[in-house]
């Protein structure tokens, strides 16, 4: 008995909890552990990466750096998840590499559950860019 | 404290002492810092290396070698590269100034870096 409850938590921690909302949608909510989880999942980290790199604005970068014989590079080394008000988002950040050192381009956060994606600004705060909001 | 407070707090003696030093605006390091780590956000773990400097071969101390994605013809391949390990970010500092400074930059193209106080 105390084998399936262990198993059962087990599942939990790693995995979260997750329920099928009234509209069919899966919902799964996060604690800091569960998203901390996620940060050992390549595969996650990967399609939170191929969401960001398949946006214009990143093909046009990255096209614009090759283009150039400048090198467009991804911070998988520093990457992780973030827990931030019950939600869990995986943290992508790219760079421009030259023979010296790596420069920072852009910081995105990719909302794990939603999908969403933020930009670090000038500032420091993140903004939504996709979906891109509506304008009336 | 916002972690942006908490980031240029981290640094900000570090950054005044290699300002004594050098001559150069602690303000000026500080918002170096601040937008090549994402305002502390990215920094290789366990490197201090507060601006992704590589490891090439004129460095002759500790490197931590990473994998990273780099964008070749069109496709993501990873790679492995080296970076410099700095004890401290006031040595990771200090080691910024040596290089706007020094013969790498001989014709100050990086001379933004070199505002004095």
């Amino acid at each position: 008995m105390s084998r399936i409850v262990a198993l059962i938590f087990s599942i939990v921690l790693v995995f979260g909890f997750n329920y099928t909302k009234a509209d069919g949608t899966v919902r799964q909510d996060f604690t800091q552990q569960t998203c901390l989880s996620v940060a050992t999942d390549n595969l996650s980290y990967r399609e939170a990466a191929e969401q960001v790199t398949s946006m214009p604005m990143v093909k046009e970068w990255s096209a614009l750096l090759d283009s150039q014989s400048r090198m467009a590079l991804g911070g998988r080394a520093l990457d992780k998840t973030e827990f931030i008000e019950g939600n869990c988002y995986w943290s992508i950040s790219l760079y421009e590499s030259n023979p010296i050192q790596l420069r920072l381009w852009k910081i995105f956060r990719v909302d794990i559950r939603m999908k969403n994606i933020f930009t670090m600004n000038d500032e420091g705060d993140y903004v939504l860019i996709s979906p891109p909001t509506q304008s009336k | 404290m916002s972690s942006k407070t908490d980031f240029i707090a981290s640094i900000a003696d570090a950054a005044k002492t290699v300002s004594t030093e050098s001559g150069l605006s602690y303000e000026l390091m500080l918002a170096q810092a601040a937008q090549e780590t994402g305002w502390g956000a990215k920094v290789l773990p366990g490197t201090n290396n507060i601006f992704n400097i590589k490891a090439d071969s004129s460095w002759t101390g500790e490197k931590k070698t990473f994998q990273v994605p780099e964008y070749i013809n069109g496709k993501w391949v990873t790679v492995d590269a080296a970076f410099r390990v700095y004890s401290t970010a006031e040595e990771a500092l200090r080691d910024r100034v040596k290089f706007y400074s020094g013969p790498r930059n001989p014709d100050n193209s990086l001379s933004y870096a070199l505002i004095q106080k």
